[in-house]
């Protein structure tokens, strides 16, 4: 199957698990981002092009389904997944602390950025008070997630290579 | 051991296509800025909000069981002596209480909601909440009426305990309302005891905190607060919450008081959508 209509399922599978699942496992209002995680997986496995361009587009339709801005996660995320590509030369397939970390700082990278886009948009809140609430628990949650998750999005969106236990992937 | 290092040669990345990305994320922002709430990108929020309403709702309804499911094992841990005596109850009973008890409470919440409105005296329609915040950042619902209703863009909605949000975006069938909680909020609103003016704001938290009330009119701690009607976004009178702490400072130019919500809005199920002024107020506010 082609893989851009596989990235592209992928992307509007995870924006229909935001709309209808994610709100419900929210944690303390920290609501898992489904999509971030996609654009992460994105970028691990295929490098940093199709990192930035499913970044741009699961970011774009993230801003859509929210109440502000549409516009700053399409740039968060278009980063996001280009910086986290750039390591996908270095990536092993089964190992699980690499992507997880990138996860994490991935995840608490993109808030910190929105948090800085807003606050340069006047919609800013209070620094540390968005850290402690938003970006850290945000950043956690997204890890966990992933350590559920990445196994059986990387056999999703990678059918076309069988991967041996640590082997480079690239 | 082989050492993890980046791969930055040229061919892995391509600058310019990132490049291009970012400008047309600022291009993005820059048009929703721009442009009205006709405008292209208003429109596709529009027509995703329509594209995720059922599945929100679905989503709403699938997970309905575990929030029962969850309400029945903390209320067992309440009270274990409850719990011993209707232990003997079959499955198909408990079952049907359980159905019973929901909706006693709904039918109790919807009670309470249509007195309110009464007493308030605007025209409004019921509403369900079937949609949560997607993102962590905002504090948003989704309710399951809209333009078919007769739910405009702008309407206050409002539950039992006060106010609750405004429509920000609506569809034929559905609506989003940012709740009064959301750091990008603000309520116009007025101290029922002193009278002094000022403007209710959200937060991270999902706190409500009193800005720009004067010096000579600052609150103590349990004034209510009630919308002023200044501005025209909400109308004038409706219960936005109560005073909780206040302190003021010499050298602040404005007291800093924070309050809350008589709603619990986090856990709202069902809401009041205005959809008008009664007869009397309209004649009032035609004057």
């Amino acid at each position: 199957m082609n893989r851009a209509f596989v990235t592209g399922l992928a992307l509007l599978a995870a924006v229909v698990l935001q709309v209808a699942i994610a709100p419900q496992i929210a944690v303390f209002g920290v609501v898992p981002n489904l999509v971030f995680l996609v654009v992460v997986t994105m970028a691990l496995l295929e490098g940093p092009v199709a990192g930035s361009v499913a970044g741009f587009v699961g970011g774009l339709l993230f801003d859509l389904l929210g109440a502000s801005v549409v516009g700053p996660y399409a740039l968060v995320f278009c980063l996001v997944g280009y910086l986290a590509g750039l390591i996908h030369a270095n990536m092993f397939a089964e190992g699980w602390l690499l992507p997880v970390s990138v996860v994490f700082i991935a995840g608490l990278g993109a808030e910190v950025a929105y948090g800085v886009i807003m606050a340069v948009l006047d919609l800013g809140l209070p620094f540390w008070s968005a850290l402690v609430r938003i970006m850290l628990p945000g950043a956690v949650y997204n890890t966990v997630l992933a350590v559920l998750l990445y196994p059986i999005m990387t056999r999703v969106l990678r059918q076309d290579r069988t991967v041996k236990s640590f082997r480079r992937l690239a | 051991m082989k050492r993890l290092e980046i791969d930055t040669s040229p061919g892995t990345g391509r600058p310019l296509l990132l490049v291009a990305l970012v400008v047309a994320s600022l291009v993005i922002t820059t048009v929703w800025y721009r442009e009205g709430s006709n405008g292209p990108l208003h429109g596709a929020r529009r027509v995703v909000l329509a594209i995720g309403t059922p599945f929100a709702a679905a989503g709403s309804w699938l997970t309905t069981p575990l929030r029962a499911a969850t309400g029945l094992v903390s209320d067992s841990a309440v009270s274990r002596k409850e719990y011993l005596a209707i232990k003997k109850q079959n499955d198909q009973l408990k079952a049907r209480l359980a159905t019973l008890e929901e909706a006693k409470l709904e039918n109790e919440r919807i009670r309470e909601l249509v007195k309110f409105a009464d007493a308030q005296d605007y025209k409004t329609i019921g509403a369900r909440v079937i949609g949560r915040p997607t993102d962590s950042w905002e504090r948003s619902i989704v309710v399951g009426r809209g333009t078919n209703d007769g739910v405009k863009l702008g309407a206050a909605v409002i539950a039992a305990g006060g106010l609750v949000g405004q429509v920000i975006e609506v569809t034929a069938t559905s609506a989003k309302v940012r709740l009064i909680t959301d750091a990008g909020s603000g309520v116009a609103v007025i101290v029922q005891r002193t009278r002094g003016e000022g403007v209710v704001r959200g937060s991270v938290e999902g706190k409500l905190t009193l800005d720009f009330v004067a010096k000579d009119k600052v609150p103590v701690k349990g004034d209510v607060l009630v919308t002023s009607g200044m501005g025209g976004a909400y109308p004038k009178g409706v219960v936005v919450g109560e005073v909780t702490d206040v302190t003021a400072p010499q050298a602040d130019l404005f007291p800093k008081v924070s309050a809350t919500s008589r709603v619990a809005i986090d856990r709202i199920e069902e809401v009041l959508v205005l959809i008008g002024l009664a007869p009397d107020e309209q004649a009032g506010a035609a004057e």
